[in-house]
């Protein structure tokens, strides 16, 4: 299992290099660097050249990736611009809220779509399955940013019972935590739950009418052993799979979520350096990105092996 | 952002006057939130949670003047200009230029901009209308002509051989867009071949910084406390270098009286609109929505909140 995890960390090193590459040529090719962001509308174009200049992105593109990245293994990942801090700072900085969000939103998308998904499955062809098919399938197509607006419109504006936006760390509570985090939390949680809960009933209805579990129901099991012990746990890979892949997703594309309910997180940190060209900032999160993908990637390999021993990772 | 008042400050004496005057703070903490999403700051002040919410979208100004327990205010910010190439291009002919001011129906520009006949003043002046010294409307013969007709005139008299125009904006800045897509639609019903090109705002300013890559483009500039300080008249931002422009800067700083300056000043607006350099379009307004609470928020070319109180 240890020389499988260290064989799966090593593998990264190609990928960071070849994502980091990619994007660091891309902001290389987009016109205008930081210094018309820093320096307003009005600034002349001398002025412009002269910081771009200074702050050396007119420097060919080698000599600048070259130094940017032999800094990396020494932890610096660069400073940002514009908020006046290195760029691991600001990451870590912004990535707690990111972090809060994802967990809430994912318990929330687990707790609505197992069970959906094991009822669909098992009461399939019946009305309830129906409906949670179509349920889903609504969760699938409705944009985010809508249910978020809608979740606002409703539960803020109307009602009043949260606020609209905004965020407070956990030192201030965890209700109080909860509060500001709950209906993005939602909006985020409703839409991932429609994926679960697809892969939650296909993987279940494969294993339901397996021979084992014939066997399991002519033994005289009750029927909520029999799908709770045996259908769910010979399904479970898959589904592990599906909420891996939604929590990476999750972690990595909240941007609009945070932008509209005003959460300082790692999306709103990447929009606003898009915007200003803030290029460590752009490099540092899309590295950061791409290791977290990673982990939660691995993670999930790891956690097959709890759940089904002969998917082991690295077992023979 | 939170600033908590200080105890100790010791303000000017004499009644409070705009900047002069006592500035006694009232409130004991005011707390200053960044909220990108414009629907998000309306959510907000409809819920309570914001007490003042600025750079309200004009779009929702007539749904927040009949809010319950919101009030408005509506503020002079500045003007929206366009900014034409006088050295590049084809329209370094000042004829051109002149075709395009007469083709130009800025209401209907304003009006794509700002939604609102409440929102905007057409005025020629590109100081404040009302300011005492450096409000003139000198120059406005030039001014919203809504005159199609002349600019054919105009541009048969440059022999314009239908060249493509190229209008440079950026979607970040909704006014502009809005209206740089009007002034594209008045000059292609004028003959003109006229084309948008649209960037994010990095690359809009690189564009329009370069004479080679921009015919013409709109911005929107808040006032200056002195007309000198005029982006127009800045060789480097849409490349005006006549020395008109430089003479017209000097009799103003060296100008015996207020009188005499405000003179060179309106003879150098006149120039601008004379030579084609740039017009303006007209004066935009800032919204701002406060719960019908608070009291005391000011604005003087920002808003300021030393005294206000909820």
């Amino acid at each position: 299992m240890l020389a499988y995890i260290a064989k799966r960390i090593l593998s990264l090193i190609p990928v960071l290099f070849v994502v980091s590459c990619v994007v660091f040529l891309v902001v290389y090719l987009i016109p205008g660097g930081p210094a018309a962001a820093l320096l307003g509308m009005e600034a002349p174009p001398e002025q412009i050249e002269a910081l771009n200049t200074e702050l050396g992105f007119n420097r060919p593109f080698l000599v600048q990736y070259a130094d940017w990245f032999a800094g990396i293994f020494k932890g610096d990942w660069g400073d940002s611009y514009f908020l006046h801090q290195s760029v691991l700072e600001a990451i870590a900085e912004y990535f707690m809220p990111t972090l809060s969000l994802a967990v809430l939103a994912q318990i929330i998308a687990v707790i609505l779509s197992v069970p959906l998904g094991i009822l669909a499955a098992y009461r399939r062809g019946t009305a309830l399955d129906l409906a949670a098919v179509s349920v889903s399938l609504l969760g699938a197509a409705l944009p985010g940013f809508l249910l978020s607006m809608f979740l606002m419109l409703f539960f803020c504006v109307y009602h009043q019972w949260f606020p609209v936006a905004g965020y407070v760390g956990l030192g201030a509570g965890l209700g109080e935590h909860l509060k500001y985090l709950f209906l993005p939390a939602l909006s985020l949680g409703i839409v991932q739950a429609a994926y679960i809960t697809r892969m939650t009933r296909a993987s279940l209805l494969e294993t339901l009418y397996k021979n084992y579990i014939r066997t399991a129901r002519s033994k005289g099991l009750k029927e909520g052993r029999v799908v709770m012990r045996y259908a769910l746990k010979n399904a479970a890979p898959a589904i592990l799979t599906a909420v891996g892949q939604s929590f990476g997703s999750l972690i990595t594309g909240t941007i609009v979520t945070e932008t509209l309910f005003n959460i300082p997180g790692i999306g709103m940190l990447t929009m606003g350096a898009i915007n200003r060209r803030d290029v460590f900032v752009i490099q540092g999160v899309v590295l950061f990105v791409t290791l977290l993908y990673v982990l939660v990637n691995l993670i999930v390999d790891i956690l097959y092996g709890f759940v089904d021993p002969r998917l082991q990772p690295g077992r023979k | 952002m939170k600033l908590e008042k200080n105890e100790d400050y010791q303000p000017s004496e004499g009644e409070a006057s705009g900047l002069a005057g006592d500035k006694t703070g009232v409130c004991d903490v005011i707390s200053f939130d960044v909220v990108a999403d414009a629907s998000t700051r309306i959510a907000g002040i409809k819920n309570g949670q914001y007490d003042v919410v600025e750079e309200v979208p004009l779009d929702n100004y007539e749904e927040l003047t009949q809010e319950s327990g919101v009030k408005m205010s509506v503020n002079q910010g500045g003007t929206l200009n366009l900014f034409l190439n006088t050295t590049e291009g084809v329209m370094a002919n000042e004829d051109m230029r002149q075709a395009v001011l007469a083709a130009l129906n800025c209401d209907d520009v304003l009006m794509a901009s700002y939604g609102n006949e409440e929102l905007y003043e057409l005025n020629a002046g590109w100081c404040v209308p009302t300011d005492v010294q450096w409000g003139t409307d000198a120059g406005s013969e030039y001014y919203n002509q809504q005159d199609p007709e002349k600019a054919k005139e105009l541009m048969e008299k440059a022999g314009y051989n239908n060249e493509p125009l190229v209008l440079v904006t950026t979607e970040d800045y909704a006014e502009m867009y809005n209206a740089t897509l009007v002034v594209q639609e008045q000059l292609k019903q004028a003959g003109f071949n006229a084309e948008v090109e649209t960037y994010d705002f990095s690359t809009f300013m690189e564009h329009r910084a370069d004479p080679k890559q921009f015919s013409m483009y709109i911005t929107s500039n808040s006032y200056n406390m002195l007309p000198i300080q005029l982006s127009v008249l800045d060789s480097g931002w849409a490349g005006l270098d006549a020395p008109e422009v430089a003479e017209g800067i000097e009799a103003i700083r060296h100008a015996e009286s207020d009188e005499a300056a405000a003179e060179a000043w309106a003879d150098l607006q006149t120039f601008l609109y004379e030579y084609g350099a740039a017009t303006v379009l007209g004066h935009y307004t800032g919204v701002t929505a406060m719960n019908e609470s608070i009291e005391g928020a000011d604005y003087l070319r920002f808003n300021t909140y030393w005294g206000v109180s909820k």
